[in-house]
């Protein structure tokens, strides 16, 4: 049985390898001795292979966050979620992931793009960034324009593969 | 002695609610201003009264002079304290202020806008025996240029006139390279921009920003609160300050707060004001800016000197002038700020926002947190990203560092991704602890400082307890009775 958590870019499984006498968890390809000692609704405690770890943890829908020794940590709940936004994932909709608003506009409807091609540049808490192609192809949309304010999530621009390109 | 019946706080976050901490405690009424989306912004709740501020973007309310003198108005308070950014060095504001009967605490309008000039300010320094950066242009016929870029000294720095973004620009280290170079910047700066014209300024290498907190009382008398090292910077912005600069000749500080203290005193500056320089490692120092404001940065200069400014430019706004001789204002120890933002460093410090899930303040001796925050808060990007100052004073800068190391570890802010982690590997840093520190520092040690592999035992514990913190996770673990689990296994 495992269980999947993203870590940045990664997809990490712990597989539960045996509950009894002791927890024992698998995390790529390392078997590890599992203790709970404390589950609490903000904080836990653990002997994890023999070291004791307290720290702080919130989990929201979609992420489980820890404090822990100093550290931050952060992960994607996989869990249950279904339908992953696929076109999101090849690059066929550019997203902001954070609100802010449209200062420019550097393409149109129609041009061919290549990686790291600017495509907008917005201004988001006084910082103003520019959002990149992430492949290449052709704009079929830009779905904002100068001085629009926008969610986080929100699909800025549209690309199709360039014609003839095998996706 | 009586200074104001009621104090308008004309800001928000942590800087609102730090000048609101001084009022309380001198007794004097307070009036916050606030935008709608501030409305359960804890420098709401601190003030005595509150006015909202009408507009329709949160930081373009906290602008509106006249919404705020119509608040003074409305509430009858008497002064306006501007924190720093917003109206704080906006000369016209403070003309507005003073034309409606009310005290701005702060600079006169003409020196703000003297100091708000770039070159005005720069020549107004060079005037009063400031040293600026020593520099040459060069003029139409071009021949003396040479010249008189040997008599600045090596190295330089030569760029186009007319340029900007670093292009065409070249550093010279001996006579026998300039003119090479010149003639190959005047080229560049030919076809970059349309001018050849160049001009040659002096090279600062691994230049130190220092800044000296100063205070006037309009009648150039000034004093100055030692120095402060501001050389962590990320963005050009700040991130770590501390009070005193680690590693500054006692002789180098003086001639440094001397230049300070000269600059302000020939504007008969009143209130409070910082005066910048930049330092090179060669010990020569040359005037940045003068911020007429208060800084981000003051509590590293309080918690050394045991002086509340802000108490310091409340009375002067009163008329009671400065309350200290310069003999009087003494260092203790050593004072580390850190600026706790709402950023993602490995993500080229790009600014983050959420909602705070969780947060936990540090505590101990020598600990301060200015904070504006509260657990369950958005940070919308309506706004700056810092979200908090951490401060830790200490008998020696080595006890600063050990507490301030400490209380990082102690804080937490959980839902909305924050520099903490950052700024403890920075000052877990073997050359921050020694106090090697320089402008270029964040870069230097750019590697050294990125976010550790995720195989440590630490991460590795924290996936677990991550995976323990989801019930579809607890239900493989403990939950379902083994039999079940076993048909689970097979399902996938």
């Amino acid at each position: 049985m495992s269980y999947d958590l993203q870590r940045g870019a990664d997809r990490v499984s712990l597989g539960i390898v045996a509950r009894r006498p002791a927890l024992s968890v698998a995390i790529e390809g390392l078997l590890h001795q599992v203790e709970e000692i404390r589950h609490g609704a903000d904080d836990f405690e653990l002997r994890v292979d023999g070291r004791t770890f307290r720290g702080r943890r919130t989990i929201s829908s979609d992420e489980i966050q820890i404090r822990l020794d100093g550290q931050t940590f952060v992960f994607r709940r996989l869990h249950g979620i279904r339908g992953i936004d696929t076109s999101a994932a090849t690059g066929d909709e550019v997203r902001a992931d954070m609100p802010g608003t449209v200062v420019a506009c550097h393409t149109e409807a129609g041009a061919a793009v290549a990686p790291g091609d600017r495509l907008v540049t917005i201004e988001s808490m006084k910082l103003q960034m520019t959002v990149s192609a992430p492949r290449a192809g052709t704009i079929a949309r830009i779905h904002v324009a100068e001085n629009v304010t926008f969610e986080r999530g929100a699909v800025l621009v549209s690309l199709v593969p360039i014609a003839g390109e095998e996706k | 002695m009586i200074l104001f019946r009621k104090v308008l706080v004309a800001n928000r976050g942590e800087i609102a609610c730090r000048v609101l901490r001084t009022l309380r405690r001198l007794g004097i009424a307070s009036v916050a201003v606030y935008h709608r989306e501030d409305r359960n912004a804890p420098h709401v709740a601190m003030a005595d009264e509150a006015i909202r501020l009408d507009g329709p973007v949160p930081s373009g309310a906290y602008l509106d002079r006249d919404q705020i003198i119509a608040a003074c108005r409305s509430t009858g308070a008497k002064a306006i304290h501007p924190g720093y950014g917003f109206l704080s060095e906006n000369a016209g504001f403070a003309e507005a202020v003073e034309a409606a009967g009310l005290a701005f605490i702060g600079p006169g309008a003409d020196v703000i806008r003297l100091m708000g000039d770039k070159i005005r300010s720069r020549e107004f320094a060079a005037g009063h025996g400031v040293p600026v950066a020593p520099s040459v242009t060069e003029d139409e016929a071009g021949e003396a240029f040479l010249a008189r870029a040997v008599a600045i000294g090596f190295p330089l720095l030569i760029k186009a006139s007319a340029g900007g973004g670093g292009k065409g620009m070249k550093i010279v280290r001996n006579t026998a390279e300039l003119a090479e170079n010149a003639a190959l910047a005047r080229s560049e700066a030919s076809r970059y921009f349309g001018d050849p014209r160049i001009f040659a300024e002096r090279l600062v290498e691994e230049p130190r920003h220092i800044e000296v907190q100063v205070m006037g009382d309009g009648n150039g008398n000034v004093v100055h609160f030692y120095e402060r090292e501001c050389s962590l910077q990320r963005r050009y912005q700040k991130i770590v300050e501390e009070a005193p600069a680690p590693n500054l000749p006692a002789a180098l500080r003086d001639r440094i707060c001397a230049a300070a203290v000269r600059l302000a005193a020939a504007a008969n500056y009143r209130n409070a004001g910082t005066v910048e320089f930049i330092l090179g490692a060669d010990g020569e120092f040359y005037f940045l800016e003068m911020n007429t404001r208060l800084q981000v940065e003051h509590p590293v200069t309080e918690m050394v000197t045991g002086i509340d400014l802000v108490e310091e430019q409340i009375r002067i706004a009163a008329g009671q002038g400065l309350s200290f001789v310069q003999e009087q204002i003494r260092i203790a120890g050593s004072a580390i700020e850190c600026r706790i933002c709402a950023e993602e460093p490995d993500r080229d410090f790009r600014p983050a926002t959420g909602r705070i899930a969780l947060l936990d303040l540090p505590s101990g001796e020598g600990i301060r947190f200015d904070g504006g925050i509260l657990a369950k808060q958005a940070v919308t990007p309506a706004f700056d990203s810092m979200l908090a100052k951490l401060i830790a004073h200490g008998p020696s800068r080595a006890d600063a560092v050990k507490r301030l190391e400490r209380a990082l570890e102690q804080t937490a802010v959980l839902g909305v991704p924050t520099n903490l982690d950052y700024l403890l590997r920075i000052v877990r840093h073997p050359a921050f602890q020694t106090g090697r520190l320089h402008t270029g520092f964040l870069t230097l040690h750019a590697e050294d400082l990125s976010a550790p592999p995720a195989d440590s035992p630490t991460s590795v514990a924290a996936l677990i307890a991550a995976a323990l913190g989801d019930k579809a996770f607890r239900d493989l673990a403990f939950g379902i009775p083994e039999p079940h689990a076993t048909i689970g296994l097979w399902r996938n």
